[in-house]
């Protein structure tokens, strides 16, 4: 009785076996391509549960940081529901989607046990019902701003892959006073126009500052004296000191990648080269242009290598790049009049103005696909997002204001930043850590 | 009073055809078969929750998944922004101090219960579960959608139960060609809707596997199997690809196919692979 069994357990096993290698047949393909639409992403922004109104505040600056880059048009906090903060990463995504919102921004404002408070950064893709973000920031409670905009940093990045730019500072020339007796002076504040303070006191006139990569230091140049000098300050303790010591006309400074150099121009008899020096007052700086004219306005590649700058050994002002040794300068730039370049830190292209027409454009480092992205009265002073995809510039009025802007290097209008009086000359910093 | 002897023998013989009568009913009786017993109704008692649990939102597209999974679009409404009962799951812990890239969502317990009151049995906004039919809703299949199959009968909806003879239907490749073609013509509108991403995210190329039950619903979460066309330029842009490759497909769920090509041996819409680009 029992080997019946086995043989019959056997010829079963023997009957699926065929069955149990049998592969499953090969999954239905379908191609899809999607739609490619060119609107701004509607984003809820709700305010954060919180205690007293710290919530609100964070959504709201949030909201601004996300409106300010152009692919989002936020919801709220205004106007549209809050939630608790048992809800925070339990959303609701009918009422949002009723509410017309692709993407929802959640979160909360808690103190810690240091005196701290975290801002829980979530962000929800509604359509699908995914959780894509979640992230805390830890900061002062009177440092509520950074951690606002590092979360609005976190969802432009995953949402546009771009990489994060809102949360820098920009330093400038805020200007003030009759034209006769106008007083320039460093200003420095977050991207969004917060905490703005004064660098320098307005005892000389300064132009061009000038960030290092770290963000910890300006190159700027000031006409103390009567003489156009660059000076290099330390933002954190307020130290000064010239870059190259004497009586040397320089202007124009912009700090090497690694921050260790600082190429300028330096004009003796009638004549203006390109020059660097080492950052820190080291070394005998070292001539890299000699041909007769004017170079100025050099700056660096990201990786270093090579330099961009304006000359008008040709005739006009056009744009020239070179190795950073001074070796291989060639033109670049052919249509009109072109000079202060700025190389993007991605390295892809160079904004530039057209000084016949005072337009900010870019061009590729060949001189190849020239764009023009601005069309104000006169706009000068390009100055890059540390992510490549915004120029900064300032924008002068018939009237003869100045005001800072902001434009998409993919095109699209130029947004206005808030600063309380005139500003010229930006620098837009890295990000910051 | 006397008895004639016509009455006594009516009397008898009545007696005994009653007699008889009760005797034969008896013996008829006796031989029907018994019907056999209706087996035993099994019902297994449980907690009110437990169905409520049950009959959720349907299996969510990410892992971990988090509880404000939502159900498909078309569904009955969640609940409002009103202030909820307490949690049964604990709030997660808070973010950790410093900035932290996507901290892995910690291990949850078993599905919760939503925020609203725990009273699904008596609660007027049903939830969708899988085993029951779809509410009636407009087909998105064209009239034409079984062009190309000779044999095809009328195309019932994925939610009636296929008879057997359609249960034997195979996957010829006009059949897979239909398919293809339905699930396009119900995808597609949610893909038109999808934002532009960047220069360079048109090279890459998201198949994401899609496991259907016969409602047209996701079984298992989707899995991208395969990326293509991802390169140092346009690296940045392969998780909004793939973003927006399940928001299509959540979008536009559940899909309405036949059911008698759902499975087949070579093959059904049961299992898809979709591979999403964008322009």
């Amino acid at each position: 009785m029992a080997s019946t069994r086995i043989a019959l357990m056997a010829l079963l096993l023997i009957a699926a076996t065929p069955a149990l290698a049998q592969e499953e047949p090969p999954p239905v393909e379908v191609d899809i391509v999607g739609g490619g639409v060119q609107q701004a992403t509607v984003i809820a922004v709700p305010a954060m549960p919180s205690e007293g109104q710290v919530g609100r505040q964070v959504a709201e600056v949030i909201a601004s940081a996300l409106r300010s880059t152009g692919a989002f048009t936020p919801i709220g906090p205004a106007g549209v529901p809050t939630y608790t903060r048992a809800q925070t990463d339990n959303p609701a995504f009918a009422q949002w989607r009723t509410a017309g919102a692709q993407h929802l921004v959640s979160g909360f404002v808690e103190p810690t046990a240091t005196g701290q408070i975290t801002v829980g950064c979530y962000l929800y893709d509604v359509a699908a019902g995914r959780e894509l973000i979640r992230q805390g920031f830890a900061v002062q409670p009177d440092n509520w701003r950074r951690a606002a905009n590092k979360c609005a940093d976190a969802i432009y990045s995953r949402l546009t892959g771009q990489g994060a730019f809102l949360d820098t500072r920009v330093v400038f020339v805020a200007e003030t006073g009759p034209k006769n007796r106008r007083l320039k002076r460093i200003a420095i504040m977050d991207s969004d126009g917060a905490n703005l303070r004064y660098l320098t006191e307005g005892e000389a006139t300064v132009v061009t500052p000038r960030f290092s990569p770290d963000g910890s230091r300006l190159a700027y140049t000031s006409y103390a004296g009567r003489r156009a000098r660059v000076w290099v300050l330390d933002i954190a303790s307020g130290q000064k000191r010239l870059l190259v010591p004497g009586l040397a006309l320089t202007s124009a400074p912009r700090f090497s990648p690694d921050g260790r150099r600082i190429a300028y121009a330096l004009s003796s008899g009638g004549n203006t080269d390109i020059w660097i020096a080492n950052a820190d007052g080291s070394g005998t700086p070292q001539q890299l242009t000699s041909a007769p004219g004017i170079d100025t306005a050099p700056s660096f590649s990201p990786d270093g290598r090579r330099i961009v700058f304006e000359s008008d050994r040709g005739g006009s002002q056009q744009l020239y790049v070179m190795n950073s040794d001074g070796s291989g300068q060639r033109r670049i730039s052919f249509g009109g009049a072109s000079g202060s370049p700025a190389w993007s830190p991605t390295g892809d292209l160079i904004a530039f103005v057209r000084t016949g027409s005072f337009r900010i454009g870019v061009m590729r480092p060949d001189g190849s696909g020239e764009r023009i992205l601005t069309d104000g009265w006169q706009d000068e002073s390009p100055s890059w997002a540390p992510n490549g995809q915004f120029v900064m510039f300032n924008r002068f009025t018939r009237g003869g204001q100045s005001s800072l802007f902001a434009v998409n290097v993919g095109g699209g209008p130029a947004r206005r930043l808030p600063t309380p009086q005139d500003g010229s000359d930006p620098s837009w910093s890295p990000l910051q850590r | 009073m006397t008895l004639d002897r016509g009455e006594v023998a009516g009397t008898g013989v009545a007696l005994l055809l009653h007699v008889g009568l009760i005797v034969a009913l008896t013996m008829n009786l006796a031989g029907v078969p018994p019907k056999p017993e209706p087996p035993a109704m099994e019902i297994e008692v449980v907690d009110s929750d437990e169905v409520a649990l049950r009959a959720a939102a349907p299996t969510p597209i990410t892992a971990p998944p988090p509880p404000s999974q939502a159900p498909e679009i078309g569904q009955a409404p969640e609940p409002e922004l009103t202030p909820p009962p307490p949690q049964v799951q604990p709030a997660p812990p808070p973010p950790t101090p410093q900035p932290v890239a996507r901290p892995a969502p910690a291990p949850r317990p078993a599905p919760q219960a939503r925020p609203t009151p725990p009273t699904p049995r008596a609660a007027p906004a049903p939830r969708p579960a899988p085993a029951r039919p779809h509410p009636p809703r407009v087909s998105r299949i064209g009239d034409d959608f079984l062009k190309g199959i000779a044999d095809a009968p009328d195309a019932p909806t994925a939610a009636r139960p296929a008879p057997a003879a359609q249960q034997a239907a195979t996957f010829s490749a006009a059949a897979k060609a239909s398919v293809d073609q339905a699930v396009k013509r119900q995808i597609q509108p949610c893909a038109d809707r999808q934002p532009a991403i960047g220069a360079g995210a048109e090279r890459i190329r998201v198949t994401l596997n899609l496991r259907l039950n016969r409602d047209g619903r996701l079984s298992h979460p989707p899995s991208v199997v395969a990326t293509r066309g991802v390169d140092e330029d346009n690296a940045r842009f392969e998780d909004l690809v793939t973003d927006q490759a399940i928001r299509v497909f959540r979008e536009c769920a559940p899909l309405r196919l036949p059911a008698e090509l759902y499975s087949t041996p070579t093959g059904g819409w049961g299992n898809i692979n979709l591979v999403y680009r964008v322009p």
